[in-house]
């Protein structure tokens, strides 16, 4: 079993950036969403949000599809299969240092 | 700046209110709580009231047709609102276990209709299993929406009063009351629901100038 450190130190720095995590976990939740709510969820500007949103997708964790409703543009953005995994993964990575967390005794 | 714990805390409400967010539009299921208990509280009325719950019938008849499409009307309407103020979600449809459980709570609630039809008990069995079936569909969510719960167990205990010789609560419970309560359950689920939506989702900020 890997010492706490070291599971800390595995874990994907991409990931664990706070916002991305909300975004990742939102997403996670759902088959995708729009821009609008990944914005309200989070709180990000669109600047921040449009740049993490880029970050995740040049790592091919989310799709981003651009597309109309009725006269309004809309951006559609889901997890990607190798996203769904990374965020799962990263989930039960925390868990795991979570409960190993809870043995740690001070020096 | 946020503790860990209170990240993990509004990741996790993040994660609940992204799964349920068509659930926690509470707004569309207002018209329709109006709607239940306006109907059942007229019917809870003495028939030598001047409300038109007896005393008009057919006016009556006529409004509740009115409001059914109004109710209509507006669940979109209120569903529109929602779009616009906090965008969209794309909710996975309901797994497969899912739909058993609710065509089998619903097969259940229909035998166990019968039976207090036909048997007539003291207490009125339906309400029972419909508040123990609220009360366990919602308790691994008692975090986020305790309330239903609530208003579950306080059903099946309502229930039971009969036996303790309190006769008024089955009394209403045959008459419009029943609609009463489901209308009172649809309004204030639905305002609590749509409280939770909204104190989640976060105020959008000021832009910062990059391009989108």
């Amino acid at each position: 079993m890997a010492e706490p450190f070291e599971e800390l130190a595995g874990l994907d720095r991409l990931i664990h950036e706070p916002a991305r995590l909300a975004i990742m976990t939102a997403l996670s939740a759902s088959e995708g969403a729009d821009f609008l709510f990944l914005q309200r969820i989070t709180g990000l500007t669109k600047g921040n949000l449009s740049s993490h949103l880029g970050k995740l997708e040049r790592a091919g964790l989310v799709k981003i599809k651009k597309r109309f409703v009725g006269k309004t543009p809309n951006t559609f953005v889901s997890l990607t299969e190798k996203g769904r995994v990374a965020i799962e993964d990263h989930w039960e990575q925390l868990e795991r240092l979570r409960s190993g967390a809870k043995g740690w005794k001070p020096l | 700046m946020q503790s860990a714990r209170e990240e993990v805390r509004d990741l996790e409400r993040v994660r609940y209110v992204t799964e349920n967010y068509e659930r926690l539009q509470g707004l569309r299921n207002v018209p329709l709580g109006l709607i239940a208990f306006v109907t059942g509280a007229s019917m809870l009325l003495p028939s030598s009231s001047t409300y038109f719950g007896y005393v008009v019938g057919e006016v009556f008849f006529y409004a509740l047709i009115l409001m059914l499409i109004a109710t209509v009307l507006l669940y979109f309407v209120a569903g529109n609102y929602y779009e616009r103020r906090f965008g969209w979600v794309q909710t996975f449809s309901m797994k497969r276990k899912q739909v058993v459980a609710v065509a089998t709570a619903i097969g259940v609630l229909l035998g166990v209709g019968s039976v207090n039809l036909v048997f007539q008990p003291p207490i009125h069995m339906i309400w029972v299993v419909w508040g123990l079936s609220a009360a366990a569909i919602y308790w691994p969510e008692r975090r986020f929406r305790m309330h239903y719960v609530a208003i579950g167990v306080l059903v099946v205990g309502a229930s039971f009063l009969p036996l303790f010789g309190i006769t008024s609560v089955s009394l209403a419970y045959e008459t419009g009351g029943l609609l009463a309560f489901l209308g009172v359950f649809y309004l204030v689920g639905g305002i609590l629901d749509h409280l939770l939506l909204v104190r989640t989702m976060k105020h959008l900020p000021e832009d910062d100038g990059r391009a989108v």
